[in-house]
């Protein structure tokens, strides 16, 4: 062992991106060195411009103190989602790029196999695990524990190493493109092929490492979702009072809590095999690589469901809210959410109909696959029964909901056609699958986070999102979205391989040409989420909402002022019914000055969130390069944090009743300076964030 | 004690099984005898009081015996059951299998202290939904693995 | 009627003597008896893969050559042991006036658990030296990813019984190290549990 092994393992100059150009420039290795490079280069650039960009700000101190070890459930949930929002970026640019060389693919293309095989496995990992799950808990983060009136989550500091976690998780794929390479065994890292025999590279370990502090992470997560909704709602908030959206967060939770264990296993197994010659899924020695498919995909069908049931808790809000109405069969969508979760259970061998088992046991679960489409087809009723006679309001959030419903029904029908085993053996493995998945996730998880996002902005920082601009990008998401995706359904009949780099029949390339077009629109609407970003913020003196009810809301995180303060609420509500906002307007009982204001007890910030990050992250990087001393120290660093935390005491802070009072009566005077508008004018820099009472407004029966 | 399989008189069996159960059975009558005034404890009710403090203590101490001696008793039997190997092969699974059962709930009850009709439904639910879905995952993979180790042949 | 009241969580309820941990106790067991159940996943399916791997011994040695059923007996009475043992070092947190019986049992159950990861060590070893390490087989594999595992978590119950400890010395019994004895309670009897499925599938379904 040399002291270049001792030190950095097999860590060296190959992990550069453009040092195989360097040693052997052929055309090949020359483009595809070019462009990692190019990426890696503008990823380092970003990190760089950031670094100068803060440190000339002298916003250091700040964001340590205010963000990064904060435990207020709202700033983590608005971290989860900024997380989310750079990983989307990198994931679609590396889609459109996967669009650009199929449709130049006709006998060859641009990229390597090599390169397009690390692609569509880091769009697929990030996707999934650092665009989708970070959004979608940032969003229940954010507004779950608004909804049931309390003042935090169950375990604050548990909340900030899950997003420490996932963070350190992401970082590992941000590394991956600038040292080393990334596995090119797709989202689901199938084995034998990731097994060191034949992959010995760091590809597969920087997948393994990166799932598996996102899996912990989402573990914890799904406890404190459970325990909050379990034990702190506000007084008079049963079960079937709660918003809808609450319930979706709750059945999510459950998932990630059961969902989350079979991945670990799996991938744990996975690295025993490739670090200590274990024979869990190896070719011989008595592995079973199918076991590998059967363990992965008990994660991955509840992780389905993990990624939808808090988008349909989203439509769910609103819908009701922006057609002026009260949501359609509460009850039949709380059964349906319920049953969702459990089926979700029951359906994981769908995945692999063509692994080789009897026919009774693919029947077994092609039908309990169907089964999961009752369910959702209650959803899809009521839903348009809630829009039924309601005055429709054609906001970003609606523009989104009802894209969600037309799409999402065709992605839903596709899918029983997969259920059926005899057809999935036909289209297995095709693009029809790529279409059909894609039609499901983005319709039912993007554009739901995006509608929520909308949604819930102005309760995070009290002015709203520029309508124009949200326009554009919803229309361009959907647009672009048909455009990409519809053509494959075509090819995937036609029996185009997923995952294929080249093809050599021409009748392919029409098809290709109009998915790349729909790539572009896709970055169009990309881009215009961040040019909305940018214009609302310079525009927020015009769209501010202080008064905190910009949409005509019916349940408690409304009930507040925007931005919301750091203990939420003044005074915990008592809740006597579902929608308690909304009765309270119509009693004319909000915006009351409660009869008595308390000492509030919040817990303080903790840096054990951040220590386990960086912790996490350098075991894993220790770990990928078998850098040995890194991977001791940073075990060790993981101990002492967990053990040290033990013995923390006196973590919790109080906001005297006082400054509870003053903040509460300064926003009362908002209130009553604001003039309330009604819904034509939601638009408009009328609304400051008070709704006027008019005959559309909802009736609460 | 060795971990081979001796053929062993059946009379012989039966009476080294007696004594074993006898032997683990003696603290649980032990401790039955000591908490008598259990109902009277839990009646009453009131916190504070020396008297009532020591008789929870009482009742709650011969719950613990109560319990360890049943888990012995439950160890012991399949533990005496392989090594004499007192049954067919298929029974003996059946009936270690069915010991183990016992004993887990044994452990809930006693150790965990979850006592269904008092118990709040939260945990319960919790238990019988983690019960539902590791019977769906184990019984599945069972389920798949085995019908595809079966063709494989 | 205070005996309803007083069931609000699994594990030994500290009851009214504790009012500081009344309003913590709920929540806190409530996550942790969540996690349990999410690890009681984890073990499920490295039970269903042992299972379905027992026979995968690739021309090596089988569970009937590789067990020895002595050393799991004393195992098994050292871990049953503990479980008691923490029982009373739960009552005495409930109870004692002072935190000398407390430290006493987590001491005996230290102690018990020390003998229990010895003798499991010892069979390991005994396997290894054997030609069964874990890179031998499927059956192998399988083995060393479930019974190390809980032996994993033995050990890491371990370091939280000494980190308790050494909470109590600086902080005395608060309300911290009393939930935190609570919890422990519900790891420790947890892992019992599952140490009763291990023995009956892994050591005595493999010699019956």
């Amino acid at each position: 062992m040399t002291l270049h092994h001792l030190l950095l393992g097999r860590l060296d100059l190959h992990a550069l991106p453009f040092w195989t150009m360097i040693e052997h420039p052929t055309h090949e290795t020359i483009v595809n060195g070019t462009i990692t490079t190019a990426a890696a280069g503008l990823e380092v650039l970003a990190a760089i411009v950031v670094i100068a960009l803060v440190t000339r700000a002298g916003k250091w101190r700040y964001l340590w103190s205010e963000w990064l070890t904060s435990v207020d459930h709202k700033r983590i949930g608005i971290m989860y989602i900024a997380l989310s929002f750079v990983m989307m970026s990198r994931a679609l640019i590396e889609a459109a790029l996967m669009r650009t060389q199929q449709a130049f693919g006709l006998g060859g293309g641009f990229l390597s196999p090599e390169h397009f095989g690390e692609l569509f496995s880091t769009h697929g990992t990030i996707m999934i695990f650092f665009m989708a799950m970070p959004f979608l808990t940032g969003v229940i983060n954010f507004a779950m524990p608004l909804q049931i009136g309390t003042r935090d989550v169950s375990f604050p500091v548990m909340n900030s190493v899950s997003l420490g976690l996932t963070t350190a998780g992401a970082m590992m794929i941000v590394i991956s493109l600038a040292l080393g390479k990334f596995s090119t065994g797709g989202w689901s890292g199938y084995p034998p092929f990731t097994e060191a025999a034949f992959n010995a590279g760091v590809g597969p370990d920087y997948w393994i490492w990166a799932v598996t502090l996102s899996s912990l992470g989402t573990m914890m997560s799904g406890i404190n979702f459970a325990v909050t909704i379990y034990k702190r709602r506000a007084p008079g908030m049963t079960f079937m009072r709660m918003p809808l959206f609450t319930w979706t967060a709750l059945c999510t939770a459950i998932l990630m809590i059961f969902a989350m264990p079979p991945l670990t296993v799996a991938t744990a197994m996975l690295a025993l095999d490739r670090y200590l010659d274990f024979h869990f899924f190896t070719n011989g020695s008595g592995g079973n690589m199918m076991n590998y498919a059967n363990l992965f995909w008990l994660f991955g069908h509840p992780e389905v469901y993990i990624l939808i049931l808090p988008a349909f808790g989203v439509y769910s809000e609103i819908f009701s809210t922006f057609s002026g109405k009260l949501l359609y069969g509460y009850t039949s969508l709380v059964l349906a959410t319920m049953a969702i979760a459990v089926i979700s259970f029951a359906v994981w061998l769908h995945h692999f109909f063509t692994m080789g088992q009897n026919a009774s046991v693919n029947a077994a679960f092609g039908i309990a696959t169907m089964l999961v489409g009752i369910p959702t087809g209650v959803k899809i009723y009521d839903w348009i029964l809630t829009m039924f006679r309601g005055r429709v309001r054609f906001t970003v959030p609606i523009v989104y909901g009802l894209g969600f419903m037309m799409l999402f029904v065709l992605g839903g029908l596709s899918g029983i056609l997969l259920a059926n085993p005899t057809l999935d053996y036909q289209v297995h493995n095709t693009l029809f699958l790529v279409a059909h998945f894609h039609n499901m996730l983005i319709p039912g998880l993007l554009f739901g986070m995006l509608a929520a996002y909308h949604y819930w902005f102005p309760k995070a920082f009290g002015f709203r999102l520029d309508e124009r601009w949200g326009m554009i990008s919803a229309v361009s998401w959907i647009v672009g979205f048909m455009l990409a995706f519809f053509p494959l359904y075509v090819i995937g009949a036609m029996g185009f391989p997923r995952r294929t780099v080249a093809y050599f029949d021409p009748v392919y390339r029409p098809w290709m040409l109009i998915a790349l077009a729909g790539a572009a629109v896709v970055l169009v609407a990309l881009a215009s989420l961040f040019v909305q970003l940018f214009v609302s913020i310079r525009r927020r003196e015009a769209l501010a909402v202080p008064a905190g009810d910009p949409w005509d809301g019916s349940n408690l995180e409304w009930a507040i002022a925007a931005p919301a303060p750091e203990y939420n609420f003044s005074v915990i509500p008592d809740v006597s019914d579902r929608n308690p906002f909304m009765i309270a307007k119509q009693k004319g009982d909000a915006y009351q000055t409660p009869a008595e204001f308390q000492d509030i007890t919040m817990p303080k910030n903790s840096p054990l969130g951040m220590a386990l990050a960086v912790a996490g992250g350098a075991l894993a990087f220790g770990l990928v390069w078998h850098i040995w001393w890194l991977v001791a120290l940073s075990c060790l660093g993981v101990l002492v944090a967990i053990v040290g935390q033990g013995f923390a005491r006196d973590c919790e802070k109080v906001i005297p009743a006082a400054e509870v009072r003053r903040q509460h009566e300064a926003w009362l005077r908002t209130v009553a300076a604001s003039r309330a508008v009604p819904r034509d004018l939601e638009g408009e820099p009328a609304n400051t964030g008070l709704a006027a009472r008019d005959r559309f407004s909802q009736a609460a029966e | 004690m060795s971990g081979g399989k001796k053929a062993v008189g059946a009379g012989t069996l039966v009476r080294r099984l007696a004594i074993l159960v006898v032997a683990a059975l003696l603290p649980a009558m032990f401790a039955r005898r000591r908490t008598g005034t259990r109902s009277l404890a839990g009646s009453t009710g009131s916190h504070g009081r020396p008297e009532d403090e020591q008789a929870e203590y009482r009742r709650e101490l011969g719950s613990y015996v109560r319990g360890v001696s049943l888990a012995f008793v439950l160890t012991a039997i399949p533990f005496a059951l392989v090594h004499w190997s007192m049954l067919s092969h298929g029974w003996l699974l059946v009936a270690i299998g069915v010991l183990a059962l016992v004993q887990v709930v044994v452990h809930f009850r006693f150790f965990l202290h979850i006592d269904p009709p008092n118990q709040h439904t939260d945990d319960l639910m919790l238990i019988l939904f983690t019960s539902l879905i590791l019977i769906a995952m184990a019984g599945g993979t069972t389920w798949i693995l085995t019908d595809l180790a079966a063709r494989m042949h | 009627m205070s005996r309803a009241k007083d069931v609000r969580h699994p594990g030994l309820r500290l009851g009214e003597g504790h009012p500081d941990v009344a309003a913590d106790a709920e929540e806190m067991n409530f996550g942790f008896w969540v996690f349990l159940m999410s690890d009681a996943i984890v073990f499920a399916l490295l039970f269903a893969t042992y299972a379905r791997m027992v026979s995968s011994v690739a021309g090596g040695l089988g569970p009937e050559a590789l067990f020895d059923l002595k050393s799991i007996t004393i195992e098994t009475a050292a871990l049953l042991a503990s479980s008691f043992t923490f029982g009373m070092a739960s009552l005495a947190l409930k109870y004692a006036r002072s935190p000398r019986p407390l430290v006493k049992w987590l001491c005996v159950t230290l102690l018990l658990a020390a003998v229990f990861l010895g003798f499991e060590l010892h069979d390991f070893a005994h396997m290894i030296a054997m030609g069964a390490g874990p890179s031998r087989s499927g059956f192998a594999s399988a083995f060393f990813a479930l019974v190390p595992l809980h032996g994993l978590h033995v050990l890491a119950g371990c370091v939280w019984a000494i980190a308790l400890m050494a909470q109590i010395a600086i902080h005395g019994i608060d309300k911290e190290v009393k939930l935190g004895v609570q919890r422990l309670g519900l790891f420790w009897h947890f892992l019992d549990i599952v140490w009763v499925v291990i023995f009956t599938v892994v050591y005595l379904g493999g010699l019956a």
